[in-house]
């Protein structure tokens, strides 16, 4: 070892070179756990707020259409 | 009876979808996780982002873990896959940003991502270790991640050989030259 840097020749000395100097903060900021849940909470698929058949508008408007007979029924029905 | 449960225990607690495992997984290996992206890449905002990726990327994809490696080993590869590719997608960003400038596109000056020293380097007036950390920067990927497991995360040759898929001889070869290189590189500073 003829430099300046004292670079080392063996394994276990390039390990004790770089583990001897000392370190700033090597952990992640504290609440670490926190803001991972809220990433993974931000990655789950929504569910969705109507099933998957009422939202077809064909669907949707057919059921209108139901309520709106069966209304006209009651209203028929309650006048006579 | 409070004794932690070992890594194939935990392994199997995350498949059967215990959230408690999750988190003792999370509080064991976040440090080792978080240290292992940020020795490649110097910063810690990127650092935490790959690591939160891993953590992410075990909750998702670890029904499907076979176990034919260590559960560290798997943090391990994901956490150096993660955080080169972090790296790689920076660089990119960094030479589309240079090129815009070059053809005026965005008549804006750029300024450069703070660099942000390696923690080793946050020492007063040690400018031989910042040229040392500087070297090991400019190490090619495989060689850095090798020398960076070995020396700086402490793994094992045979740990550093499951993580990056390769044989013994392969590990030793990559941390042979990776020590030729650094003394290459720092040559110049030494005349």
């Amino acid at each position: 070892m003829s430099n300046q840097l004292n670079l080392p020749e063996d394994d276990e000395a390039w390990t004790t070179l770089l583990r001897s100097l000392p370190q700033g903060s090597l952990e992640p900021r504290p609440f670490f756990f926190t803001r991972l849940q809220a990433r993974l909470a931000a990655q789950q698929p929504q569910p969705p707020a109507l099933p998957t058949w009422l939202r077809r508008s064909v669907y949707a408007f057919s059921l209108a259409a139901l309520v709106l007979v069966l209304n006209a029924d009651t209203a028929m029905y309650s006048l006579r | 009876m409070s004794c932690s449960p070992s890594d194939a225990e935990l392994v199997t607690q995350l498949q059967a979808g215990q959230a408690t495992a999750f988190r003792t997984m999370v509080e064991r290996y976040q440090g080792p996780v978080y240290r292992t992206a940020l020795s490649l890449l110097r910063s810690p905002e990127e650092a935490e982002d790959v690591a939160q990726e891993v953590f992410v990327e075990v909750y998702q994809t670890v029904a499907r873990f076979r176990g034919e490696a260590a559960l560290s080993t798997w943090l391990y590869r994901l956490a150096t896959s993660q955080a080169l590719k972090q790296r790689r997608k920076t660089r990119a960003k960094k030479r589309f940003a240079f090129l815009t400038t070059l053809l005026g596109a965005n008549h804006e000056m750029l300024h450069e991502r703070p660099d942000y020293r390696h923690p080793l380097a946050l020492l007063e007036g040690q400018q031989q270790q910042q040229q040392l950390v500087e070297a090991i920067a400019r190490l090619p990927d495989s060689q850095q991640v090798a020398f960076t497991l070995r020396h700086e995360q402490e793994l094992s040759y045979e740990e550093i050989a499951a993580v990056l898929n390769i044989s013994l001889p392969a590990v030793e070869s990559l941390l042979f030259r990776a020590r030729q290189s650094l003394r290459k590189f720092l040559h110049p500073h030494i005349a």
